[in-house]
């Protein structure tokens, strides 16, 4: 008997999804929704709707799934496209540039999960991240975001954002610098 | 109705109607190909230009330059190929953003990624150098039979007597000075006859005739007060 579609990997769902089941697409839905509106409400520190955007990053999604690669998770790689749109809206929103020069990334040091004070302290840490949030730049603010409340590796940071992974812990180092001075 | 629900019923119905479809796999594959194919040509390109770049150093004799001290070295930069080399930096990095959009290389730091680029094509350059592909070209468009690029070629030749820099073959040698003509069988476009008065470091006499000299110096009424003089090394004749 097969598996419910509820109770299936997202893997195996986005499998499904490639062969045009769009039920599945829907349970992926369900599954991603609640987190990718929570990750722009933070990351766009914003009170306006962001319905629209996520709505957008699911039909990306959609229209792209063939290209992603089922033995891969399929975590990064949503959030790498809600990181792209997120990003847009920002661009849009603030008049940012487009192109922006991060010398963080010249960065040849490798970075060590997870922080050596562990599980309490990011417990802590996640407190003082919902509190001051709205204070960082939205360069700290998502990296914060994504390990915090999403809590994703660094590894997966990695892949969302497209960045190495010493870039990772040193934007995470500083972020937290920022958030202290501020909280 | 739920926002959650909303959100998907919204982005189903667009599927169901149509208005969204699913990018097939071949496209994926196409578009795969067409960035490894464009960014092979951009590669070849970039090795072209960067070992362009060391061969007009190399075939011009402006290398020797280098080591005719502080004013060689200020004329060495003056006359370096600054255009070709920015071309072929700014390939190599849209090479590297390429590859750094298209793969898995945004996991390397900026500075391995760039920095192994770039090292990997000086090393290659250096490869094509040992390949007769250069030497033929400059052959074919002294003999106005290249196509493409012929500009590129006839500037090694181009003389540089504004700025102080003379290549002749010695015709005679004196006790304290010797001349240099114009060799009317090389392309170079040097013209004339000097008499060049070499710095007191220079060992007159183990110059000899019919040898090739690059010359760095000041020249008035026919006669250059050298401060560096070089034998041209026979593979460079």
């Amino acid at each position: 008997m097969d598996t419910p579609l509820e109770q299936k990997t997202d893997e195996e769902l986005v499998r499904l999804v490639q062969r045009k089941n769009e039920t599945a697409f829907g349970v992926v839905m369900s599954r991603y929704q609640p987190k990718l509106l929570r990750y722009g409400r933070k990351f766009l520190s914003d009170t306006a709707p962001i319905e629209d955007v996520v709505q957008e990053v699911f039909i990306k999604a959609y229209q792209n799934i063939q290209s992603f690669d089922t033995a891969r998770p399929f975590s990064p790689w949503i959030y790498r496209i809600a990181h792209n749109m997120f990003a847009n809206a920002l661009r849009a929103r603030d008049r940012l540039p487009f192109i922006t020069v991060d010398l963080d990334m010249f960065s040849a040091h490798t970075a060590y999960e997870i922080d050596p004070a562990g599980d309490e302290e990011r417990g802590q840490t996640r407190a003082l991240v919902e509190r001051g949030l709205a204070s960082l730049s939205p360069l700290y603010r998502e990296v914060l975001v994504l390990y915090y409340i999403e809590q994703l590796s660094y590894q997966e940071i990695t892949e969302v954002l497209h960045v190495p992974i010493g870039t990772v812990g040193i934007r995470l180092r500083r972020a937290r610098e920022a958030l202290k001075k501020y909280v | 109705m739920s926002e959650e629900h909303n959100i998907q019923k919204k982005v189903l119905d667009k599927i169901r109607a149509g208005s969204v479809g699913m990018r097939s796999h071949a496209y994926f594959v196409a578009r795969a190909s067409l960035i490894g194919i464009t960014a092979g040509l951009v590669l070849i390109f970039s090795l072209f230009v960067l070992s362009y770049v060391f061969f007009s150093i190399r075939e011009s004799g402006t290398h020797l330059l280098l080591t005719f001290g502080a004013h060689g070295v200020a004329t060495f930069a003056a006359l370096f190929p600054w255009a070709f080399f920015i071309l072929c930096l700014l390939l190599l990095f849209f090479l590297g953003e390429m590859i750094r959009r298209h793969t898995s290389a945004y996991r390397l730091s900026l500075i391995r990624l760039f920095g192994g680029i770039l090292s990997g094509s000086i090393a290659l350059s250096a490869l094509i150098m040992l390949t007769p592909l250069h030497s033929s070209f400059l052959s074919a468009a002294d003999h106005d039979r290249l196509p493409f690029l012929k500009s590129w070629y006839d500037q090694i030749h181009r003389s540089h007597t504004d700025r102080g820099i003379y290549r002749g073959t010695v015709v005679t040698v004196a006790t304290s000075s010797f001349t240099i003509a114009h060799n009317e069988t090389d392309p170079d476009s040097d013209e004339g006859t000097w008499t060049v008065e070499p710095p007191t470091n220079f060992n007159i006499r183990a110059l000899a005739v019919g040898e090739k000299v690059y010359v760095a110096g000041t020249a008035a009424a026919g006669t250059i007060r050298a401060f560096g003089i070089r034998v041209v090394p026979p593979r460079l004749k």
